[in-house]
């Protein structure tokens, strides 16, 4: 076999397991295999080759597919929406699959967890201008997400600095940007009303 | 997602998560952010008790995992949960509920990555202040999933195959349960509880024997209980909780101090029943002292009027901790006052001919848990019933004198 020939490549199927040629990959990124875009994970190592387990069946895919990496491990989408949805393992909406292609997920389809067209009532949280210094957890927000929970908007994990920006009370979509924070190295990041 | 969100600090105060179910709230607690197991053999009501915790459970958020259950399990569980009504509100149970489905056909990573799946999200909303449950069914189907990939890699198999890492990953998942500040400087929890199917029962395999040394809350399901038509058929034997003392507190100030002594007692009881049992098996009930006739009749008040509860009873499936202490109150009365008066002289079948034997142990079907005036009554009636017994008896030891 001529490894190095055709790197970012499928050198072997083994059920769910596939040998890929892929040297900069890390243990636990997240893959997508073939023509499909199968979607994997790293599980192991081996000099230039990685082990992936795949996530969704591997029948006909045959060495020599292309490989993408994702550059992160598994994630969780979380914010509004999350409440009364049916996920499966990987946090892929059964309920949106279920209508769009009935009983059985087709291999190679990707929906995003969270439904991007509906629209939250976002409140930013009482007394909080742009110029304060917010910490990672700290409370942006809130949307009532339904009659008794209040799904509150937090600053993601590894994210503080100065609010540069907080949008007033508005209709949104989980992927608009409802503030902006200058971290402390300097960069502006945009948060949404989920992160992963 | 396989790494825990952060938090402020653990906090250690303590409150227990009410069920609603006596076995559970009364006799082995979990607090939350508490740790607990139940293991049950096929076809002892382990999915029924994860539901009634799943619907009664004083906690804002439910998340339930379904790990590498039957399809048709799953489907069962889907199909039933947005039919359920949330007790406090009224509204749809699936306004605070979360559900993560993987059955035992899908690939097997995704089923070893739900796990992971779910009590992130936990972490997410008690990092917004909530208390969350997250339930997990099963983590046995969980280490299996751990046993095959494992096995892929060829990496060693030791006890029945599974990794060895196994017992780590076990307890690193439990970990993450916990009462903490959060970031936000709010207070929020996970209570995390696994479901354990052990094959044939067998709670010396490895997955139980190990979740029996991580949680706190152990609510042995027994097979023979369920044939019994004993629903929840908790074991009082097999299973414990190690947040009993820390419990009682919060008993003592919201419901009774007496609670945990009479908890206590009641057990005592109800372990001598097994003994009881087989004497009678062997030699029949006349064989036993009137003592011991009467201590079967209160094991049996125990089993009936408290143990038991009938998921499908409205007035029944859920019982407030008033209605708890004051139904565990009542037994524990009618058992001290047949024993005074066993010892005045009366015969114990004299005893067992009162009708209110059968009233109480009917009790908790009887009365809501609105109507504790009515259950004041009715021991009431009990205690005059028990002294005119006991003026008779009295009298009658006079005459004989």
């Amino acid at each position: 076999m001529t490894d190095t020939a055709n790197a970012n490549c499928v050198v072997e199927v083994n059920g769910p397991l596939v040998t890929v040629l892929l040297p900069d990959l890390r243990t636990g990124e997240q893959v997508k295999i073939g023509r499909l875009e199968l979607m994997g994970e790293v599980i192991a190592r081996h000099g230039e080759r990685a082990l992936v387990q795949m996530y969704e069946p591997t029948e006909s895919l045959r060495p020599g597919e292309p490989v993408t990496a994702l550059g992160h491990p598994l994630t969780v989408e979380l914010g509004p929406g999350l409440l009364g949805g049916i996920f499966d393992g990987v946090q892929r909406p059964l309920r949106e699959h279920a209508k769009l292609h009935g009983d059985y997920i087709p291999r190679g389809v990707h929906i995003p967890p969270l439904d991007r067209s509906k629209l939250w009532r976002f409140e930013p949280a009482p007394g909080l201008k742009s110029g304060a210094s917010v910490e990672a957890g700290a409370i942006l927000g809130s949307v009532q997400e339904t009659q008794a929970i209040a799904h509150r908007i937090l600053v993601p994990p590894g994210v503080s600095g100065t609010l540069l920006e907080i949008i007033p009370v508005s209709e949104v979509n989980v992927e608009a940007v409802v503030a902006r924070v200058q971290t402390v190295h300097g960069e502006t990041q945009e948060l949404k009303l989920y992160h992963r | 997602m396989r790494n825990p969100r952060p938090y402020r600090q653990r906090d250690d105060a303590v409150e227990p998560l009410l069920t609603g179910q006596r076995i559970l709230d009364t006799f082995f607690p979990l607090v939350k952010g508490g740790r607990a197991a139940v293991p049950g053999p096929f076809g002892a009501g382990k999915t029924m008790v994860q539901q009634q915790i799943a619907r009664w459970a004083d906690a804002d958020i439910v998340i339930y995992v379904g790990c590498g259950e039957r399809g048709n399990e799953l489907v069962d569980i889907l199909d039933s949960f947005p039919k359920l009504t949330d007790p406090n509100t009224g509204r749809s149970l699936m306004e605070r509920t979360l559900l993560v489905a993987n059955t035992s056909n899908m690939p097997v990573v995704a089923r070893e990555a739900s796990i992971y799946v779910g009590v992130t999200l936990a972490e997410y909303f008690r990092d917004q202040g909530y208390d969350v449950v997250m339930v997990a069914d099963s983590t046995s189907r969980w280490a299996e999933a751990l046993r095959e990939v494992a096995g892929r890699l060829g990496q060693m198999p030791v006890e029945e195959g599974y990794p060895a890492y196994l017992a780590s990953r076990l307890a690193a998942f439990y970990e993450r349960a916990g009462r903490v500040k959060t970031l936000a400087g709010g207070s929020g929890s996970i209570t995390l509880i696994g479901a354990v199917s052990p094959p044939g029962g067998d709670f010396s395999e490895p997955v139980t024997s190990h979740t029996k040394e991580i949680v706190k809350t152990f609510w042995a399901l027994s097979k023979e209980l369920a044939d019994a038509r004993h629903y929840p058929a908790v074991d009082w034997v097999e299973s414990f909780s190690g947040y009993v003392a820390s419990c009682s507190q919060w008993w003592a100030e919201h419901v009774d101090p007496r609670w945990a002594e009479y908890r206590a007692e009641a057990l005592g009881i109800l372990s001598q029943a097994d003994e009881l049992a087989r004497i009678v098996n062997l030699v029949g009930p006349e064989a036993l002292s009137p003592q011991q006739r009467w201590t079967l009749e209160g094991v049996a008040l125990f089993k009936e009027g408290v143990l038991q509860q009938s998921a499908l009873d409205p007035l029944d499936s859920y019982c407030s901790p008033q209605k708890q202490f004051a139904l565990l109150d009542q037994m524990l009365a009618i058992y001290h006052a047949g024993v005074q008066l066993l010892a005045l002289g009366v015969p114990v079948q004299e005893l067992l001919r009162m009708p209110l034997l059968a009233q109480a142990q009917r009790l908790k079907g009887t009365y809501g848990n609105q109507q504790m005036q009515e259950l004041a009554g009715f021991a009431a009636q009990a205690n005059s019933e028990f002294e005119r017994l006991r003026n008779e008896y009295a009298q009658h030891g006079k005459a004989a004198v």
